[in-house]
């Protein structure tokens, strides 16, 4: 049998388009959401956070930690209940948790948006950080508990 | 158009992490996620080099597309949390604790690095 055709070339092809496609639609989505929910939903919707807490909070990403909180707790679930005893070459967890999940979310995209906060609010970069932080273990946390 | 482009590098940069990802486990089989560790350096470092070394000489929509498309899918925060809670979930609870906070130490040294390599 040709290499190029044989079960594993194919299993590999797989694997590849499962990885791409998931990743592309996370991508394409998260790019979505903060192009459009950002600038319009949730500044509003912030609008009394940032009166009380001052212009600083112009800067934090709120969508983006939104996107990441919720993109830990899907990840999470599907790990914790129908991926459970699915390896980590599974078709479906390349899917969703390596391709989907991993598109949506983003170290990358908090990491510049901590990085443009820094220069004028230090204070507030670390404390966005902090809480980012605290929001993934939180929504892990919340995700394992709920599958239970 | 752009949005098109981000879709297809968020793609390309899922791929790059699973790449990733493939190369620790065939060099050191292992269940712990020290490939996603490695993929988020990377992705942050890469992050820092288009904004700060390649902001003047790129288009602002080059540069959505490798930040928010290539870098975004390249590094991922869903996979930092969720593995290693499963790890706690099975009693790998010190390994779960190492990789949670490691992360975001390699990604503040992986963007400090691209902005110092760029300056």
């Amino acid at each position: 049998m040709n290499k190029a055709t044989s079960p594993v070339a194919t299993e590999q092809l797989r694997a590849i388009g499962a990885v791409f496609v998931g990743g592309a639609i996370g991508t394409c989505l998260r790019a979505f959401l903060l192009s459009h929910v950002a600038v319009h939903s949730v500044q509003t919707a912030c609008q009394s956070v940032r009166c009380s807490a001052g212009p600083w909070a112009d800067f934090v990403p709120w969508t983006l930690l939104a996107i990441n909180a919720i993109g830990v707790y899907g990840a999470t679930r599907l790990l914790a209940g129908p991926l459970r005893d699915r390896g980590f070459f599974d078709q479906w967890r390349l899917l969703s948790i390596t391709g989907f999940f991993g598109g949506l979310t983003s170290y990358s995209s908090l990491f510049m948006a901590l990085d443009v906060m820094r220069h004028v609010y230090p204070l507030g970069a670390i404390v966005t950080g902090l809480t980012a932080l605290l929001s993934g273990a939180t929504a892990a946390w919340l995700a394992i508990r709920s599958v239970r | 158009m752009n949005l098109l482009l981000v879709t297809i590098a968020g793609g390309v940069g899922c791929l790059v992490r699973y790449g990733i990802e493939m190369a620790v486990r065939h060099w050191h089989p292992t269940r712990r996620p020290w490939g996603t560790v490695g993929a988020n350096a990377v992705g942050c470092f890469i992050a820092a080099l288009v904004v700060y070394g390649l902001a003047s000489s790129l288009s602002p929509e080059w540069r959505t597309v490798l930040t928010s498309g290539f870098c975004g899918g390249l590094t991922t925060f869903s996979s930092a949390f969720a593995v290693p809670a499963i790890l706690a979930k099975s009693t790998h609870v010190k390994y779960a604790l190492v990789i949670v906070i490691t992360t975001p130490l390699v990604c503040v040294v992986g963007f400090a690095l691209g902005a110092a390599v760029s300056n």
